[in-house]
């Protein structure tokens, strides 16, 4: 981890914290910055949707078996257990019994993950949901990697939030709403994408991203745009090659 | 606490409908959220198709007129949360913000003794189905216990208006309401998937899914993994193949 790379990571986090701002592009951001700065092999951001029910908004990775880890935890698992009290949540070594959340433990031990921490996403008294971490080493992360993780959750949290414009509740469900629907929109624009391209789920979320960043356009708004029929998909598909 | 509200508004809305001796639907799900929240009455207005949103149901004669007045006027918190597909919670409807915000609507709204408006919408990503929208004769924002049971009753009249509408679509048996959440990644990829396959829109699209796995009595999940996965298509053809 070197203090260029962290700088560099929070310089562009706080770029993209304007007016005009995508929440999903933001915590899809966050999660692959996560992984280079901190030195982790996945990560991931959940947020709490009005059931209680953690959803992820944000992955690093789109393998199938990384997305199903974060899933799993919807209800159960380091991530909620970490959202509940607000605290820090470590598992280190997934084969040892006793596992608590056994189902989890088996399914990270196949994606090839020795170690999960969970850091909660807070915002004065509220808990908003998880920044989760998954490394193939076995062992915990150090204090000062744990340090910058708690401020990577912190940004997300206030990113996502934008805390000076916090007054008062409607504003903050409504944040929290249109995070969720844009996750939604964007699992749906991929496929659309999936099936007018022929190519896979993950494949189509590469293409939205690629399509997205080099027109300088919001992911969610390309989404919507998609569903739409309002790209070409000529267009779209020079962003797979 | 997972779960556990929806299990409980879910128990409210079926002894409420059998108290009442109706079969569980949207129309009852609004009569019972009015007594499950705590408010004055409840409006149920969906999207006709058309892209114009029609009243589908009212629990109390100021619930028709506010619909009313948003469908002549163009204004208030239930058309602001069509628009934006958000929540519009005004706690103090005749606030000076909001006589900003809706010059025509607000006094208007006012004169039905109307006094605050809380606005939920129908959606699931690109799918907007149309907006619930509580009211209550006495000022004052509702808790946050409160906007969290909304946002479930919501979701569950959601589910109540793709059912009706499954069975307008198909003579197909739709099962109970289970609170089974949609919130699956694989069953909103299935439904971009499907909407192409068929030539429909999103909203169409899941209904034809959910009917899809309706008549085969398998869990819906289940039917969009397979959707994704390849395994399935579902094409115009799918219906006769019962």
């Amino acid at each position: 981890m070197s203090v260029e790379n962290l700088a560099e990571t929070f310089v562009e986090l706080a770029d993209t914290l304007v007016a005009d701002f995508d929440p999903i592009d933001f915590m899809h951001l966050l999660a692959n910055r996560s992984v280079t700065t901190l030195g982790v092999d996945a990560a991931g951001i959940l947020l709490a949707d009005h059931r209680g029910e953690l959803q992820v908004v944000g992955v690093s990775s789109d393998r199938a078996r990384v997305r199903e880890l974060f899933e799993l935890q919807d209800r159960r698992g380091p991530c909620m257990e970490c959202y509940l009290t607000s605290e820090p949540v470590t598992v280190t070594g997934f084969t040892e019994p006793p596992q608590r959340w056994p189902e989890f433990s088996s399914m990270a031990v196949t994606a090839g993950f020795g170690a999960v921490h969970a850091l909660p996403m807070r915002l004065r008294e509220q808990t908003v949901g998880a920044l989760n971490l998954f490394t193939v080493n076995e062992s915990a992360l150090s204090e000062t990697r744990l340090t910058v993780a708690r401020a990577m959750a912190d940004v997300a949290t206030i990113g996502l939030l934008q805390a000076q414009l916090i007054s008062h509740q409607e504003l903050l469900a409504g944040q929290l709403q249109n995070a969720l629907q844009s996750r939604v929109l964007i699992e749906q624009a991929k496929g659309v994408l999936a099936e007018r391209l022929r190519i896979s789920v993950s494949e189509a979320f590469h293409v939205l991203r690629q399509y997205s960043r080099s027109h300088h356009l919001h992911l969610s708004g390309v989404a919507e745009d998609v569903i739409a029929g309002a790209i070409d998909m000529t267009a779209l598909k020079a962003a797979t090659s | 606490m997972n779960g556990d509200r929806l299990a409980r508004v879910l128990s409210h809305l079926s002894d409420e409908a059998a108290f009442r001796g109706v079969a569980p639907s949207s129309e009852a799900a609004c009569e019972a959220c009015v007594t499950l929240i705590g408010v004055t009455g409840a409006q149920l207005t969906l999207m006709n198709g058309t892209g114009r949103a029609e009243s589908r149901y009212s629990t109390n004669e100021i619930g028709t007129l506010l619909e009313n007045m948003r469908f002549t006027l163009g204004q208030g918190p239930c058309e602001d949360c069509l628009r934006s597909g958000v929540p519009v919670l005004a706690g103090v409807l005749d606030s000076w913000e909001n006589n900003q915000r809706w010059p025509l609507f607000t006094p208007s709204a006012d004169a039905t003794g109307a006094r605050a408006m809380f606005a939920f919408p129908l959606r699931s990503g690109a799918i907007r189905l149309g907006a619930l929208v509580l009211h209550r004769t006495s000022p004052g924002p509702l808790t946050p216990e409160q906007v969290a049971d909304g946002h479930v009753v919501t979701d569950i009249v959601m589910a109540l208006v793709l059912d009706e509408l499954t069975r307008v679509h198909l003579d197909a048996e739709v099962p109970a309401l289970d609170g089974m959440p949609l919130s699956r990644a694989e069953v909103h990829q299935a439904t971009g998937m499907a909407s192409v396959q068929i030539g429909v829109g999103m909203d169409e699209a899941l209904v034809r899914l959910r009917a899809h796995a309706f008549v085969r009595d398998k869990p819906v999940v289940e039917v969009a993994r397979d959707i994704v996965t390849g395994r399935l298509r579902l094409g115009p053809a799918t219906e006769q193949q019962r």
